[in-house]
Protein backbone atom coordinates (compact mmCIF):
# COMPACT_ATOMS: atom_id res chain seq x y z
CA UNK A 1 0.00 0.00 0.00
CA UNK A 2 1.32 3.48 -0.79
CA UNK A 3 2.06 5.34 2.21
CA UNK A 4 0.08 8.10 1.28
CA UNK A 5 -2.64 5.65 1.42
CA UNK A 6 -2.29 4.23 4.89
CA UNK A 7 -5.79 3.87 6.33
CA UNK A 8 -6.00 5.89 9.61
CA UNK A 9 -6.49 4.34 12.80
CA UNK A 10 -8.81 5.36 15.43
CA UNK A 11 -7.37 4.95 19.28
CA UNK A 12 -10.54 5.88 21.53
CA UNK A 13 -9.64 6.75 25.64
CA UNK A 14 -11.98 7.15 28.18
CA UNK A 15 -10.88 10.53 30.49
CA UNK A 16 -11.76 10.50 33.83
CA UNK A 17 -11.29 13.84 35.60
CA UNK A 18 -9.60 12.94 38.99
CA UNK A 19 -9.59 16.69 40.41
CA UNK A 20 -12.00 19.57 38.88
CA UNK A 21 -10.77 21.36 35.84
CA UNK A 22 -10.76 24.87 34.13
CA UNK A 23 -10.30 24.82 30.62
CA UNK A 24 -10.15 27.44 27.62
CA UNK A 25 -10.94 30.83 29.56
CA UNK A 26 -8.29 33.52 29.88
CA UNK A 27 -9.06 36.11 32.60
CA UNK A 28 -10.96 39.01 30.77
CA UNK A 29 -13.18 36.81 29.05
CA UNK A 30 -14.18 35.42 31.68
CA UNK A 31 -14.90 38.62 33.57
CA UNK A 32 -17.27 39.65 30.89
CA UNK A 33 -18.66 36.20 30.79
CA UNK A 34 -19.71 36.42 34.83
CA UNK A 35 -20.46 39.84 34.41
CA UNK A 36 -23.33 39.18 31.57
CA UNK A 37 -24.17 36.42 34.32
CA UNK A 38 -25.46 39.02 36.91
CA UNK A 39 -22.47 39.13 39.22
CA UNK A 40 -21.19 42.30 40.53
CA UNK A 41 -18.16 43.53 38.99
CA UNK A 42 -16.26 42.89 41.89
CA UNK A 43 -16.88 39.78 42.18
CA UNK A 44 -16.56 39.21 38.87
CA UNK A 45 -13.30 40.62 38.94
CA UNK A 46 -11.95 37.66 41.32
CA UNK A 47 -13.82 34.86 39.67
CA UNK A 48 -12.86 32.32 36.70
CA UNK A 49 -15.30 30.63 35.16
CA UNK A 50 -15.28 27.62 32.81
CA UNK A 51 -16.48 28.01 29.41
CA UNK A 52 -19.97 28.69 28.44
CA UNK A 53 -20.81 28.22 25.06
CA UNK A 54 -23.27 30.09 23.27
CA UNK A 55 -22.61 26.92 20.89
CA UNK A 56 -23.89 24.44 23.52
CA UNK A 57 -22.16 21.31 23.56
CA UNK A 58 -24.18 18.36 24.95
CA UNK A 59 -26.67 19.18 27.90
CA UNK A 60 -24.31 20.73 29.97
CA UNK A 61 -23.33 23.66 28.01
CA UNK A 62 -20.16 24.20 28.12
CA UNK A 63 -17.26 24.17 25.87
CA UNK A 64 -14.35 22.03 26.65
CA UNK A 65 -12.17 22.31 23.86
CA UNK A 66 -10.61 19.50 21.94
CA UNK A 67 -7.41 20.93 21.15
CA UNK A 68 -6.93 21.36 25.30
CA UNK A 69 -6.43 17.80 24.75
CA UNK A 70 -4.24 17.65 21.75
CA UNK A 71 -1.80 20.02 23.79
CA UNK A 72 -1.87 18.30 26.77
CA UNK A 73 -0.35 15.57 24.89
CA UNK A 74 1.96 17.24 22.62
CA UNK A 75 3.40 18.95 25.59
CA UNK A 76 3.74 15.47 27.57
CA UNK A 77 5.17 13.72 24.44
CA UNK A 78 7.80 16.40 24.06
CA UNK A 79 8.67 16.19 27.61
CA UNK A 80 9.31 12.29 26.98
CA UNK A 81 10.97 12.32 23.79
CA UNK A 82 13.99 15.04 25.44
CA UNK A 83 14.14 13.25 28.57
CA UNK A 84 14.52 9.86 26.54
CA UNK A 85 17.36 11.55 24.62
CA UNK A 86 18.88 13.22 27.57
CA UNK A 87 18.86 9.88 29.13
CA UNK A 88 20.66 8.12 26.16
CA UNK A 89 23.12 10.84 26.08
CA UNK A 90 22.00 12.16 22.69
CA UNK A 91 21.26 16.01 23.65
CA UNK A 92 18.10 17.64 22.75
CA UNK A 93 15.80 16.28 20.72
CA UNK A 94 13.19 18.42 20.48
CA UNK A 95 12.32 21.94 18.83
CA UNK A 96 10.70 23.65 22.32
CA UNK A 97 13.98 22.92 23.84
CA UNK A 98 16.27 24.45 22.06
CA UNK A 99 18.12 27.39 23.75
CA UNK A 100 16.51 29.89 21.20
CA UNK A 101 13.93 32.93 22.05
CA UNK A 102 10.58 31.41 22.76
CA UNK A 103 11.93 28.57 24.41
CA UNK A 104 8.93 25.99 25.46
CA UNK A 105 7.51 26.93 21.92
CA UNK A 106 7.76 24.51 18.99
CA UNK A 107 9.55 26.10 16.12
CA UNK A 108 9.94 23.63 13.12
CA UNK A 109 8.70 25.22 9.89
CA UNK A 110 8.93 23.38 6.90
CA UNK A 111 10.07 23.91 4.01
CA UNK A 112 12.98 25.33 6.71
CA UNK A 113 14.47 29.01 5.68
CA UNK A 114 17.51 28.47 2.75
CA UNK A 115 20.50 30.24 4.18
CA UNK A 116 19.92 33.06 1.97
CA UNK A 117 16.51 33.96 2.89
CA UNK A 118 17.64 33.61 6.68
CA UNK A 119 17.62 37.36 6.60
CA UNK A 120 15.62 37.54 9.71
CA UNK A 121 17.79 37.65 13.04
CA UNK A 122 15.78 34.91 14.29
CA UNK A 123 15.17 32.56 11.44
CA UNK A 124 19.43 33.17 10.93
CA UNK A 125 19.82 31.95 14.60
CA UNK A 126 17.37 28.97 14.27
CA UNK A 127 19.39 27.85 11.54
CA UNK A 128 22.69 28.70 13.24
CA UNK A 129 21.40 26.00 16.11
CA UNK A 130 19.96 23.59 13.75
CA UNK A 131 23.38 23.31 12.19
CA UNK A 132 25.53 23.31 15.81
CA UNK A 133 23.62 20.85 17.13
CA UNK A 134 23.81 19.03 13.75
CA UNK A 135 19.98 17.82 13.54
CA UNK A 136 20.55 20.31 9.99
CA UNK A 137 24.03 19.33 7.87
CA UNK A 138 24.76 21.20 4.80
CA UNK A 139 27.31 19.76 2.67
CA UNK A 140 27.57 22.30 -0.45
CA UNK A 141 24.63 22.07 -2.57
CA UNK A 142 23.15 18.92 -0.36
CA UNK A 143 21.05 19.41 2.66
CA UNK A 144 20.86 16.33 5.16
CA UNK A 145 17.70 16.81 7.43
CA UNK A 146 19.36 13.98 10.79
CA UNK A 147 16.46 15.27 13.66
CA UNK A 148 14.30 17.86 11.25
CA UNK A 149 11.54 18.13 11.63
CA UNK A 150 12.08 16.57 15.57
CA UNK A 151 9.94 13.91 16.24
CA UNK A 152 6.75 16.01 18.21
CA UNK A 153 6.48 18.43 15.28
CA UNK A 154 6.41 15.46 12.76
CA UNK A 155 3.56 13.72 14.59
CA UNK A 156 1.52 16.51 15.62
CA UNK A 157 2.72 18.91 13.29
CA UNK A 158 4.45 22.13 12.46
CA UNK A 159 4.63 25.62 9.96
CA UNK A 160 4.14 23.78 6.56
CA UNK A 161 3.52 20.32 8.04
CA UNK A 162 -0.22 18.76 8.63
CA UNK A 163 -0.33 17.32 12.10
CA UNK A 164 -0.70 13.72 11.56
CA UNK A 165 -2.41 13.51 15.05
CA UNK A 166 -6.30 14.48 15.41
CA UNK A 167 -7.60 14.71 18.43
CA UNK A 168 -11.97 14.71 19.06
CA UNK A 169 -14.76 13.67 21.38
CA UNK A 170 -16.45 10.70 21.16
CA UNK A 171 -20.03 10.96 20.44
CA UNK A 172 -21.21 11.43 24.20
CA UNK A 173 -20.28 11.86 27.68
CA UNK A 174 -19.66 8.65 29.30
CA UNK A 175 -20.72 10.35 32.03
CA UNK A 176 -22.29 13.06 32.79
CA UNK A 177 -19.76 16.14 33.45
CA UNK A 178 -21.27 19.08 35.97
CA UNK A 179 -19.60 22.46 36.54
CA UNK A 180 -19.75 23.28 40.00
CA UNK A 181 -18.16 26.38 41.96
CA UNK A 182 -15.87 26.79 45.24
CA UNK A 183 -13.52 29.18 46.38
CA UNK A 184 -9.68 28.93 47.07
CA UNK A 185 -8.10 30.86 49.84
CA UNK A 186 -4.26 31.60 49.35
CA UNK A 187 -2.33 30.26 52.32
CA UNK A 188 -1.75 34.09 53.29
CA UNK A 189 -5.54 34.47 53.23
CA UNK A 190 -5.75 31.69 55.16
CA UNK A 191 -3.85 32.35 58.19
CA UNK A 192 -5.71 36.50 57.48
CA UNK A 193 -9.01 34.79 58.02
CA UNK A 194 -7.45 32.27 60.95
CA UNK A 195 -6.71 35.96 62.75
CA UNK A 196 -9.73 37.58 62.08
CA UNK A 197 -9.21 39.31 59.13
CA UNK A 198 -11.19 40.13 55.99
CA UNK A 199 -10.70 38.27 52.92
CA UNK A 200 -12.29 37.90 49.59
CA UNK A 201 -11.53 34.36 48.06
CA UNK A 202 -11.13 33.33 44.45
CA UNK A 203 -14.12 31.79 43.04
CA UNK A 204 -13.71 29.23 40.35
CA UNK A 205 -16.40 27.90 37.79
CA UNK A 206 -15.15 24.41 37.22
CA UNK A 207 -15.80 21.42 35.91
CA UNK A 208 -16.48 19.15 38.80
CA UNK A 209 -14.09 16.08 39.33
CA UNK A 210 -15.28 12.19 38.49
CA UNK A 211 -16.64 13.53 35.10
CA UNK A 212 -15.94 11.38 32.01
CA UNK A 213 -15.06 12.11 28.48
CA UNK A 214 -14.90 9.87 25.47
CA UNK A 215 -11.90 11.10 23.23
CA UNK A 216 -10.69 9.59 19.86
CA UNK A 217 -7.15 10.53 18.53
CA UNK A 218 -6.88 9.82 15.12
CA UNK A 219 -3.27 8.76 13.52
CA UNK A 220 -4.01 9.86 9.67
CA UNK A 221 -2.00 8.45 6.71
CA UNK A 222 1.18 10.03 6.68
CA UNK A 223 2.44 11.16 3.47
CA UNK A 224 6.22 10.54 2.74
CA UNK A 225 7.41 8.61 5.36
CA UNK A 226 10.81 10.70 5.79
CA UNK A 227 9.22 13.51 7.16
CA UNK A 228 7.39 11.58 10.05
CA UNK A 229 10.13 8.77 11.38
CA UNK A 230 13.73 6.90 10.17
CA UNK A 231 13.20 4.08 12.12
CA UNK A 232 10.30 2.41 11.85
CA UNK A 233 6.63 3.37 10.46
CA UNK A 234 5.10 6.89 11.33
CA UNK A 235 1.72 4.90 13.22
CA UNK A 236 4.39 2.93 15.16
CA UNK A 237 6.08 5.84 16.12
CA UNK A 238 2.90 8.33 17.08
CA UNK A 239 1.55 5.17 19.20
CA UNK A 240 4.87 4.84 20.91
CA UNK A 241 5.08 8.63 21.79
CA UNK A 242 1.19 8.96 22.13
CA UNK A 243 1.38 5.82 25.29
CA UNK A 244 4.23 7.07 27.15
CA UNK A 245 2.92 10.37 27.01
CA UNK A 246 0.01 9.09 28.48
CA UNK A 247 1.63 8.05 31.64
CA UNK A 248 3.10 10.69 32.24
CA UNK A 249 -0.29 12.26 31.90
CA UNK A 250 -1.43 9.62 34.32
CA UNK A 251 1.48 10.17 36.91
CA UNK A 252 0.44 13.73 37.17
CA UNK A 253 2.56 15.33 35.66
CA UNK A 254 0.82 17.10 33.18
CA UNK A 255 -2.45 18.29 33.72
CA UNK A 256 -5.19 20.03 31.80
CA UNK A 257 -6.20 24.14 31.50
CA UNK A 258 -5.64 26.04 34.43
CA UNK A 259 -4.53 26.44 38.01
CA UNK A 260 -3.01 23.50 37.68
CA UNK A 261 -0.60 24.02 40.71
CA UNK A 262 -3.60 24.63 43.00
CA UNK A 263 -4.53 20.97 41.88
CA UNK A 264 -7.18 21.30 39.32
CA UNK A 265 -6.72 19.12 35.87
CA UNK A 266 -6.00 16.32 36.83
CA UNK A 267 -6.67 13.29 34.31
CA UNK A 268 -6.70 9.70 34.28
CA UNK A 269 -6.70 8.79 30.28
CA UNK A 270 -7.27 4.87 29.93
CA UNK A 271 -7.71 3.06 26.80
CA UNK A 272 -10.79 0.80 25.60
CA UNK A 273 -9.87 -2.92 25.16
CA UNK A 274 -10.03 -2.71 21.47
CA UNK A 275 -7.53 0.59 21.09
CA UNK A 276 -5.65 -1.68 23.60
CA UNK A 277 -5.46 -4.29 20.86
CA UNK A 278 -5.08 -1.44 18.21
CA UNK A 279 -2.12 0.05 19.72
CA UNK A 280 -0.23 -3.85 20.30
CA UNK A 281 -1.23 -4.35 17.14
CA UNK A 282 0.97 -1.29 15.81
CA UNK A 283 3.64 -1.78 17.95
CA UNK A 284 3.95 -5.87 17.46
CA UNK A 285 3.20 -7.14 20.89
CA UNK A 286 0.41 -8.41 22.78
CA UNK A 287 -2.55 -6.23 24.16
CA UNK A 288 -0.67 -6.03 27.78
CA UNK A 289 0.20 -2.54 29.11
CA UNK A 290 3.34 -3.58 30.48
CA UNK A 291 4.28 -5.17 27.09
CA UNK A 292 3.16 -2.15 25.25
CA UNK A 293 4.81 0.66 27.40
CA UNK A 294 8.26 -1.56 26.95
CA UNK A 295 7.91 -1.86 23.38
CA UNK A 296 7.02 1.82 23.02
CA UNK A 297 10.61 2.49 24.47
CA UNK A 298 12.21 0.70 22.89
CA UNK A 299 11.13 2.46 19.49
CA UNK A 300 11.68 5.35 20.90
CA UNK A 301 14.77 4.96 21.28
CA UNK A 302 16.29 3.86 18.22
CA UNK A 303 13.92 6.51 16.35
CA UNK A 304 16.05 8.74 18.66
CA UNK A 305 19.20 6.83 17.93
CA UNK A 306 18.74 6.66 14.50
CA UNK A 307 18.26 10.36 14.50
CA UNK A 308 20.82 11.16 17.36
CA UNK A 309 23.47 9.06 17.50
CA UNK A 310 25.59 9.61 14.25
CA UNK A 311 25.49 13.55 15.67
CA UNK A 312 26.37 12.40 19.11
CA UNK A 313 29.51 10.10 17.42
CA UNK A 314 30.79 13.05 15.12
CA UNK A 315 30.59 15.39 18.21
CA UNK A 316 32.32 13.22 20.43
CA UNK B 1 -8.31 14.01 65.76
CA UNK B 2 -5.72 15.21 68.17
CA UNK B 3 -6.92 18.87 69.55
CA UNK B 4 -3.42 19.75 70.72
CA UNK B 5 -1.51 18.39 67.85
CA UNK B 6 -3.87 20.58 65.55
CA UNK B 7 -3.33 23.90 67.77
CA UNK B 8 0.75 23.46 67.62
CA UNK B 9 0.37 23.22 64.02
CA UNK B 10 -1.64 25.96 63.68
CA UNK B 11 0.18 27.91 66.23
CA UNK B 12 3.64 27.24 63.97
CA UNK B 13 1.66 28.34 60.59
CA UNK B 14 0.58 31.51 62.59
CA UNK B 15 4.56 31.75 63.75
CA UNK B 16 5.52 31.24 59.92
CA UNK B 17 3.12 33.58 58.60
CA UNK B 18 4.10 36.60 61.08
CA UNK B 19 7.41 36.19 60.38
CA UNK B 20 7.37 36.37 56.68
CA UNK B 21 5.11 39.07 56.63
CA UNK B 22 7.67 41.51 58.52
CA UNK B 23 10.42 40.21 56.06
CA UNK B 24 7.87 40.79 52.89
CA UNK B 25 8.28 44.39 53.03
CA UNK B 26 12.73 44.31 52.84
CA UNK B 27 12.16 42.11 49.22
CA UNK B 28 13.64 44.27 46.10
CA UNK B 29 13.67 44.60 42.39
CA UNK B 30 16.83 42.39 42.65
CA UNK B 31 14.34 39.03 42.39
CA UNK B 32 13.78 39.38 38.57
CA UNK B 33 17.58 39.68 38.18
CA UNK B 34 18.44 36.78 40.15
CA UNK B 35 15.62 34.59 39.03
CA UNK B 36 17.23 35.36 35.36
CA UNK B 37 20.48 34.31 36.74
CA UNK B 38 19.09 30.80 38.21
CA UNK B 39 17.03 30.02 35.04
CA UNK B 40 20.74 30.62 33.10
CA UNK B 41 22.37 28.39 35.24
CA UNK B 42 19.18 26.07 34.60
CA UNK B 43 19.76 26.07 31.21
CA UNK B 44 23.37 25.13 31.52
CA UNK B 45 22.31 22.70 33.37
CA UNK B 46 19.92 21.22 31.20
CA UNK B 47 22.76 21.25 28.27
CA UNK B 48 24.92 19.18 30.45
CA UNK B 49 21.96 16.58 30.79
CA UNK B 50 21.55 17.32 34.36
CA UNK B 51 17.91 17.14 34.01
CA UNK B 52 15.04 14.97 35.11
CA UNK B 53 11.87 14.50 36.35
CA UNK B 54 11.14 13.73 40.18
CA UNK B 55 8.64 12.49 42.25
CA UNK B 56 8.83 12.66 46.28
CA UNK B 57 6.19 10.40 47.84
CA UNK B 58 5.44 11.66 51.57
CA UNK B 59 3.27 9.89 53.81
CA UNK B 60 1.22 12.73 55.03
CA UNK B 61 -1.28 11.32 56.81
CA UNK B 62 -1.22 13.65 60.08
CA UNK B 63 -0.50 16.45 58.39
CA UNK B 64 -3.82 16.10 55.75
CA UNK B 65 -5.68 15.51 58.83
CA UNK B 66 -3.96 18.78 60.45
CA UNK B 67 -4.29 20.71 57.26
CA UNK B 68 -7.77 19.83 56.34
CA UNK B 69 -9.03 21.58 60.28
CA UNK B 70 -6.84 24.35 59.27
CA UNK B 71 -8.42 24.91 56.02
CA UNK B 72 -12.09 24.14 57.48
CA UNK B 73 -12.06 26.60 60.33
CA UNK B 74 -10.83 29.27 57.26
CA UNK B 75 -13.43 28.85 55.16
CA UNK B 76 -16.34 27.88 57.10
CA UNK B 77 -17.20 30.85 57.05
CA UNK B 78 -16.12 32.52 54.03
CA UNK B 79 -18.83 34.41 51.61
CA UNK B 80 -17.88 33.72 47.98
CA UNK B 81 -20.26 35.16 45.41
CA UNK B 82 -23.99 35.61 46.74
CA UNK B 83 -24.01 32.38 47.63
CA UNK B 84 -22.88 31.04 50.84
CA UNK B 85 -22.27 27.62 51.82
CA UNK B 86 -20.58 24.79 53.85
CA UNK B 87 -17.33 23.66 53.88
CA UNK B 88 -15.33 22.05 50.82
CA UNK B 89 -16.19 18.81 49.62
CA UNK B 90 -12.94 16.25 50.39
CA UNK B 91 -11.54 16.33 46.93
CA UNK B 92 -11.49 19.71 46.88
CA UNK B 93 -10.06 19.69 50.24
CA UNK B 94 -7.54 17.37 49.06
CA UNK B 95 -6.48 19.84 46.16
CA UNK B 96 -6.75 22.74 48.24
CA UNK B 97 -4.40 21.34 50.70
CA UNK B 98 -1.53 20.21 48.29
CA UNK B 99 -2.17 24.27 46.53
CA UNK B 100 -1.22 25.63 50.62
CA UNK B 101 1.62 23.57 50.15
CA UNK B 102 3.45 25.90 48.09
CA UNK B 103 1.78 29.08 50.09
CA UNK B 104 3.20 27.42 53.09
CA UNK B 105 7.00 26.70 51.52
CA UNK B 106 7.07 30.32 50.09
CA UNK B 107 6.80 31.23 53.33
CA UNK B 108 9.35 29.23 54.77
CA UNK B 109 11.60 30.77 52.80
CA UNK B 110 10.90 33.81 53.07
CA UNK B 111 10.67 33.67 56.98
CA UNK B 112 14.11 31.96 56.77
CA UNK B 113 15.09 35.77 56.11
CA UNK B 114 16.88 35.29 52.08
CA UNK B 115 14.78 35.97 49.05
CA UNK B 116 16.47 33.03 47.38
CA UNK B 117 15.60 33.34 43.75
CA UNK B 118 16.24 29.17 43.81
CA UNK B 119 12.68 29.05 45.55
CA UNK B 120 11.23 31.36 43.29
CA UNK B 121 12.14 29.47 40.01
CA UNK B 122 10.68 26.53 42.10
CA UNK B 123 7.51 27.34 43.31
CA UNK B 124 6.93 30.11 40.61
CA UNK B 125 6.51 33.87 40.30
CA UNK B 126 4.31 35.69 38.72
CA UNK B 127 6.60 38.38 36.88
CA UNK B 128 6.92 36.18 33.54
CA UNK B 129 5.44 33.14 32.09
CA UNK B 130 9.47 31.77 32.01
CA UNK B 131 9.09 31.41 35.89
CA UNK B 132 6.32 29.10 35.79
CA UNK B 133 5.74 26.85 38.71
CA UNK B 134 8.67 23.82 38.41
CA UNK B 135 7.29 21.98 41.65
CA UNK B 136 3.90 20.50 41.86
CA UNK B 137 1.65 19.32 44.59
CA UNK B 138 -0.71 16.21 44.87
CA UNK B 139 -2.86 14.87 47.97
CA UNK B 140 -3.45 11.27 47.15
CA UNK B 141 -4.34 7.95 48.15
CA UNK B 142 -2.19 4.94 48.48
CA UNK B 143 -3.33 2.83 45.28
CA UNK B 144 -2.55 5.54 43.07
CA UNK B 145 0.55 6.30 44.81
CA UNK B 146 1.38 2.56 43.39
CA UNK B 147 0.35 3.17 39.93
CA UNK B 148 2.15 6.46 39.11
CA UNK B 149 5.12 4.91 40.94
CA UNK B 150 4.54 1.62 38.80
CA UNK B 151 4.22 4.08 35.51
CA UNK B 152 7.21 6.02 36.03
CA UNK B 153 9.26 2.68 36.68
CA UNK B 154 8.07 1.58 33.15
CA UNK B 155 9.24 4.28 31.74
CA UNK B 156 12.52 3.51 33.37
CA UNK B 157 12.42 5.45 36.18
CA UNK B 158 14.48 4.63 39.03
CA UNK B 159 13.26 3.95 42.45
CA UNK B 160 14.59 4.69 45.53
CA UNK B 161 13.10 3.32 48.72
CA UNK B 162 14.08 5.26 50.99
CA UNK B 163 11.12 4.42 54.06
CA UNK B 164 7.97 3.17 53.83
CA UNK B 165 4.68 3.38 55.92
CA UNK B 166 2.26 0.86 54.41
CA UNK B 167 -0.11 1.67 56.83
CA UNK B 168 -0.78 5.23 56.20
CA UNK B 169 -4.01 5.81 53.70
CA UNK B 170 -3.19 9.09 52.20
CA UNK B 171 0.20 10.41 50.43
CA UNK B 172 1.69 13.91 49.46
CA UNK B 173 2.98 13.44 45.76
CA UNK B 174 5.35 16.31 45.01
CA UNK B 175 6.56 16.30 41.43
CA UNK B 176 9.60 18.32 40.49
CA UNK B 177 11.13 19.31 37.16
CA UNK B 178 14.99 18.52 38.20
CA UNK B 179 17.74 20.46 38.06
CA UNK B 180 20.58 21.67 39.48
CA UNK B 181 20.59 24.92 40.88
CA UNK B 182 23.61 26.25 41.22
CA UNK B 183 25.67 25.22 44.13
CA UNK B 184 25.65 21.53 42.55
CA UNK B 185 22.01 20.87 44.80
CA UNK B 186 19.42 19.69 42.91
CA UNK B 187 15.96 21.53 43.09
CA UNK B 188 14.30 18.01 44.47
CA UNK B 189 16.91 18.09 47.51
CA UNK B 190 15.95 21.55 48.04
CA UNK B 191 12.31 21.18 48.42
CA UNK B 192 13.13 17.86 50.31
CA UNK B 193 15.42 19.45 53.08
CA UNK B 194 12.57 21.67 53.22
CA UNK B 195 9.70 19.57 53.88
CA UNK B 196 11.85 17.45 56.40
CA UNK B 197 12.30 20.81 58.11
CA UNK B 198 8.68 20.88 58.61
CA UNK B 199 8.38 18.23 60.97
CA UNK B 200 6.10 19.15 63.15
CA UNK B 201 3.87 18.95 60.03
CA UNK B 202 3.88 15.26 60.49
CA UNK B 203 5.12 14.74 56.41
CA UNK B 204 7.60 11.77 56.09
CA UNK B 205 9.75 11.14 53.05
CA UNK B 206 8.06 7.57 51.50
CA UNK B 207 9.63 7.14 47.94
CA UNK B 208 11.58 8.71 45.38
CA UNK B 209 11.67 8.23 41.85
CA UNK B 210 13.52 9.89 39.14
CA UNK B 211 12.89 9.93 35.60
CA UNK B 212 15.80 10.92 32.74
CA UNK B 213 19.18 11.19 34.26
Amino acid sequence: MSAWRVRPVNLEFQVLLKSPAVTGEDPDSSRELLTILGFREEEAKKSVAQHYGLLSVQETGFLVRASSFKGLLRVASEYVVELKSLNLGLGHAVCSFLDIEGMGMPKCMLPLPLKEETSEPLKRKFREILERERWVVTDNDRVEFNNYPCIPCSMFGATGLRSMVTVSFGRNFILKVEPGSFHRLFFNEVMRKLQGGDVRPLLLHALKAGGKIALTVKLSSWGPQGLRSKSCSPHALAAAMLWLAVRLVNAGFFRLGRFKSRGLGVLQIAPTDRTLDTLAQLLGVKPVEADITSRAIEILENELRTRLRGIDQQQR
Amino acid sequence: MNSQGSSITIDYYKELFGKGRSLLKNLSSRRVKDINDVRETVLSSARSGHWCLTILVYAADEFITNARDLVNRASGSVAHGRQRRGGPGPEELDAWIAWLMKGVLRYVFIAGGADSAKWRYLLGSSRAPAFASRASFRVTVRDEVKRVIEAMKALGAKDQVLEQRVESEKYLLVNVVDCKLGDGRWASELLNDALQQLGQLGLRLARKVTLGM
